[in-house]
């Protein structure tokens, strides 16, 4: 799975344009994504990836490329036995 | 008042509903199956609307259903009044709009997933659901500025917020206030509310657009609708120096509590509102025993 593409299609369904237009490495405010505008983002994220995002995983997440990192451990850590 | 718009079971633009009431047409269907009670005789005015005609779905999706209808028809307002305020003339601008529920699906959606649904609710509910999101909305696209108030009198929020901007602006709060009101309540359990209440009209037999009766000795109840009405209210010296078509003119307005039953109005307390209204006005009291 290709976390990444998946954020950029939902970038673009959510806030508008191309997937091909979003800009993966710019901080998330300058994609005119405000603070209740990304949870919003990450919760339609949750659904689409069957996945939950912690609060606290996401505190320092500037640009979507973090995102799609963290998402990215979340689901290694995960299939990980412990 | 310089301008005006309506979206509305019969007919989304100011034109289309005048037509529609002279003509006497009824917005009243029976209603579709997913919103039936037991019975299936429930009937209901809803709009015929596509938000996709308006918004991208990005956008809609940050509406409820009720701001939606709220956002249009303020904009036929403004557009209808030519009102483009400047950066300072927008200060005194305002927004005072009505509503009985607000963003009513909204809420609704939001419980029906948490109770039976995927247990999750939405980040944006409480901005969707609130009940002042359509005033906020509004003055957000427009940019107005000036006093904001919701208004939530049931069936007379709309009236209320109409003569209370009549007010603000003729005691010199604002210069201009986009007034009117919103409602989108026809939701299932919305319906069950009011069914239960034992309020509502079944359909007529003959013809479910005949549904609603006032005061017919073979009524038998309230039909619940949707829709939006909006007015462009400024000083007349506003109106005049812009060169803007004066469409109507508020003289009056009054408000008087029943203090009688919740579910019941009461004639004498319509009576004490109406004579205020008269009062504050400037018409004789020849024209008042009419």
């Amino acid at each position: 799975m290709d976390t990444l593409l998946s954020i950029k299609e939902l970038a673009a369904k959510q806030f508008g344009g191309d997937a091909s237009a979003v800009d993966v490495d710019a901080p998330v405010d300058q994609l005119g994504i405000d603070s209740l505008g990304f949870l919003e983002f990450l919760f339609e994220l949750e659904d689409e990836l069957g996945i939950s995002i912690p609060q606290e995983s996401v505190v320092n997440v500037k640009t979507l490329r973090e995102l799609a990192d963290v998402v990215d451990q979340l689901a290694t850590s995960k299939a990980q036995p412990t | 008042m310089t301008g005006l718009g309506v979206v509305s079971p019969v007919g989304n633009t100011a034109d289309e509903f005048f037509d529609a009431l002279i003509h006497a047409r009824s917005g009243i269907r029976r209603l579709p199956a997913d919103l039936q009670a037991p019975g299936g005789d429930l009937v209901g005015g809803l709009v015929d609307f596509d938000p996709a005609a308006h918004w991208p779905p990005h956008q809609s999706s940050q509406l409820d259903r009720a701001t939606q209808f709220a956002l249009v028809a303020a904009g036929q307002a403004i557009e209808n009044a030519g009102f483009s305020p400047s950066e300072a003339e927008s200060l005194s601008a305002g927004v005072y709009w009505g509503t009985g529920l607000g963003g009513a699906n909204a809420i609704e959606e939001s419980y029906r997933q948490l109770y039976a649904g995927n247990g999750r609710v939405r980040p944006t509910t409480v901005v969707l659901g609130m009940n002042n999101a359509a005033a906020g909305q509004i003055s957000i696209a427009h940019g107005l500025r000036g006093p904001i108030i919701n208004v939530s009198t049931a069936c007379s929020s709309s009236a209320t917020s109409v003569g209370e901007a009549f007010r603000a602006i003729r005691d010199g709060y604002a210069d201009a206030v986009l007034a009117g009101g919103s409602e989108a309540l026809v939701t299932l359990g919305n319906l069950r509310a009011w069914d239960a209440m034992q309020a509502l009209s079944h359909a007529d037999a003959h013809d479910p657009a005949r549904s609603c009766k006032p005061f017919s000795a073979n009524r038998t109840g309230i039909v619940l609708g949707e829709g939006a009405a909006a007015l462009m209210l400024e000083t007349e010296e506003s109106a005049r120096s812009r060169g803007a078509r004066v469409v109507a003119e508020i003289v009056g307005y009054g408000n008087a509590a029943d203090a009688k039953g919740i579910s019941k109005p009461d004639a004498a307390g319509q009576v004490r509102a109406m004579r205020s209204a008269l009062t504050a006005s400037p018409l004789s009291s020849r024209d008042q025993s009419r």
